[in-house]
């Protein structure tokens, strides 16, 4: 399953690496935009298989940020 | 003909359809459309018209509708109901006859008329007899429209409801659709796939959850017939029986008990809080009718109760998207405000927001158009509005959340309140680049942003616009229930339904 960025901005926080396991609703990322801290929620349980996004970088909206398996 | 062969007659009428098309929606999981009224209606209440409409015909029991008035917890409601299991529910000659009488008595009576849709559109083999005069299927939709603001019309989608006859329930001011069974298209799969080589499925092309969470035309998404009946009585009690009334209010209930208000909204203006939560500390517990939950979530829209009596409440999430406005928040605040507004709902605004969304994509999709569409709405509401200023109130955001320039009853704020045209990283970076880039030492720099961005921060507390009396009261968390309810009870003295802000044709909205 993939996780996408809600709207566009940077990516603040990237909490989980390839091999985590995260449980749904645990956040695993965070996006700032227009001021805001956006946190980014899992939307299953799983394990993480892919990062796609480091801290940093620019997301539009839409973007996959992480996979879920 | 005797009256023991008359009962025969109007039970077996009453039967609708051939047993395996009764069959076939038990399959899907769906009552029969007479079911369904009886779910709904007191008992003993309804008056049926039309019963007889092509009985002397074959197997077009009622002409596959059923239409009459009967009352909802006491008060009466009109109810067009299309029959599944005569000819697919399809729209024939007394059909169409049958559904304008409905909705020419329910704007005469001025009460409220509610559609059970669930038909496979015209009956094409009829059309010659349906489609061109004055009386035909178009006047259906005409009607809808003229009576849009008169009286609640509401929508429960229970099956297909395709092409033309996609545009019935469009038009009306709520749309309650049922997962899996609810499927609103102009045109199938099936056609798609021949005019335009397109390949997708019912669901995806028309279904109720694409609808209620993407294209914004379903307005609640409910799990089976049952819980749709309930939406639609649930829905009717927060309304007047048309424009020229006031909506019921209820026995008072004290708010659900939890954190204080004060804890809920953090100080830092970047951070995320539920708003749901303060929105139960305010409201009667139990009274929240979320309107479009599942659509651009970052804008809160509802009915509620404070002490028994009907708020529509506006409020910016922002544990999603970071509670800005965007293209589809605008359309559903609009939307929103429009149907309260048409029906005396007081309006309260929760405000906690950045803005309107910036940037290429939400220009193509039309921020600025589209979120003139909210300001348009809002500014023409002569129903008691009450801003509340929870945290973040800047630029367009202020405006379009019934700031006091809207000309709200009141702009009130809670102590973390900061209104301003802009955040303090923007503000401070428009009015300081040059000085900033000037510095050459890193940590100068730095230290000299900070001091001007605590600087700015402070200047945007609510002590200052409240000096100016910008803003009309600052309150305490825990006093804002009551704070809100002596308000909104005062600003409801001396108006009127038919109050008008100023004399004209209609407003012109940008489209």
């Amino acid at each position: 399953m993939e996780v996408k960025a809600d709207m566009v901005g940077i990516v603040n926080k990237m909490l989980v690496k390839v091999g985590d396991k995260v449980e749904e609703n645990q956040q695993v990322a965070a996006v700032e935009s227009m001021k805001m801290v956006v946190k980014v929620p899992a939307p299953v349980s799983g394990t993480v298989k892919e990062v796609k996004i480091g801290e940093g970088d620019f997301v539009q909206e839409g973007d996959v940020l992480i996979v879920i398996e | 003909m005797n009256d023991a062969e008359l009962k025969q007659k109007i039970a077996e009428i009453k039967t609708g359809g051939a047993e395996k098309y009764h069959a076939r929606i038990k399959e899907q999981g769906k009552m029969f459309v007479r079911d369904r009224l009886d779910y709904i209606v007191d008992e003993g209440t309804f008056v049926e018209d039309g019963l007889f409409a092509r009985h002397l015909d074959d197997g077009l029991p009622a002409d596959a509708v059923v239409t009459g008035i009967g009352k909802v917890d006491g008060r009466p409601v009109a109810f067009v109901g299309n029959d599944m299991t005569v000819k697919a529910g399809t729209w024939g000659v007394r059909t169409i006859e049958k559904i304008m009488r409905t909705q020419e008595k329910a704007l005469q009576l001025k009460i409220p008329i509610v559609y059970f849709i669930d038909s496979a559109g015209a009956r094409l083999d009829e059309q010659f007899q349906t489609f061109l005069d004055r009386r035909h299927a178009g006047k259906i939709f005409y009607n809808i429209g003229v009576s849009s603001g008169v009286i609640p019309q509401i929508s429960a989608i229970f099956g297909p409801s395709p092409a033309g006859s996609a545009y019935l329930p469009a038009l009306t001011d709520m749309i309650i659709m049922v997962d899996k069974n609810t499927s609103v298209y102009i045109g199938s799969p099936r056609m798609a796939a021949m005019v335009t080589g397109e390949q997708v499925s019912m669901e995806d092309m028309g279904g109720a959850r694409m609808h209620c969470a993407e294209s914004g035309l379903g307005d609640m998404l409910v799990p089976d017939d049952k819980a749709a009946l309930e939406a639609v009585k649930d829905y009717l009690s927060y309304f007047p029986q048309s424009y020229l009334g006031q909506p019921p209010a209820l026995e008072p209930n004290a708010p659900i008990e939890g954190r204080e208000i004060d804890e809920i909204v953090p100080e830092d203006q970047s951070e995320a809080f539920d708003m749901y939560e303060l929105i139960d500390r305010i409201i009667d517990e139990g009274s929240f009718f979320e309107f479009k939950e599942l659509y651009a979530r970052e804008l809160i829209t509802g009915l509620a109760r404070m002490n028994g009596r009907v708020v529509g409440i506006l409020a910016n999430q922002s544990m999603v998207k970071g509670g800005v406005l965007f293209p589809n928040s605008a359309d559903k605040g609009a939307h929103f405000m429009q149907l309260c507004n048409a029906f005396n709902i007081p309006l309260l605004f929760l405000t906690d927001v950045s803005g309107f969304m910036l940037g290429a994509q939400v220009e193509r999709q039309a921020i600025i158009r589209r979120g003139a569409k909210m300001l348009s709405a809002l500014f023409n509401c002569t129903v008691p509005r009450i801003s509340v200023i929870v945290r973040k109130a800047y630029g367009a955001g202020y405006v379009a959340m019934s700031g006091a320039s809207s000309q709200s009853d009141a702009c009130i704020a809670l102590r973390q309140g900061k209104p301003a045209i802009m955040g303090p990283e923007a503000a401070i970076n428009a009015m300081y680049l040059r000085r900033i880039n000037e510095i050459e030492d890193e940590r100068e720099r730095m230290k000299f942003t900070m001091q001007k961005r605590a600087e700015y921060l402070r200047n945007i507390q609510v002590w200052g616009p409240a000096n100016e009396l910008f803003i009309d009261m600052v309150v305490p968390g825990d006093q804002l229930r009551d704070e809100l309810i002596n308000r909104f009870e005062l600003y409801s003295e001396g108006r009127k339904p038919e109050d008008k802000l100023v004399d004209r044709r209609n407003v012109v909205i940008r489209g």
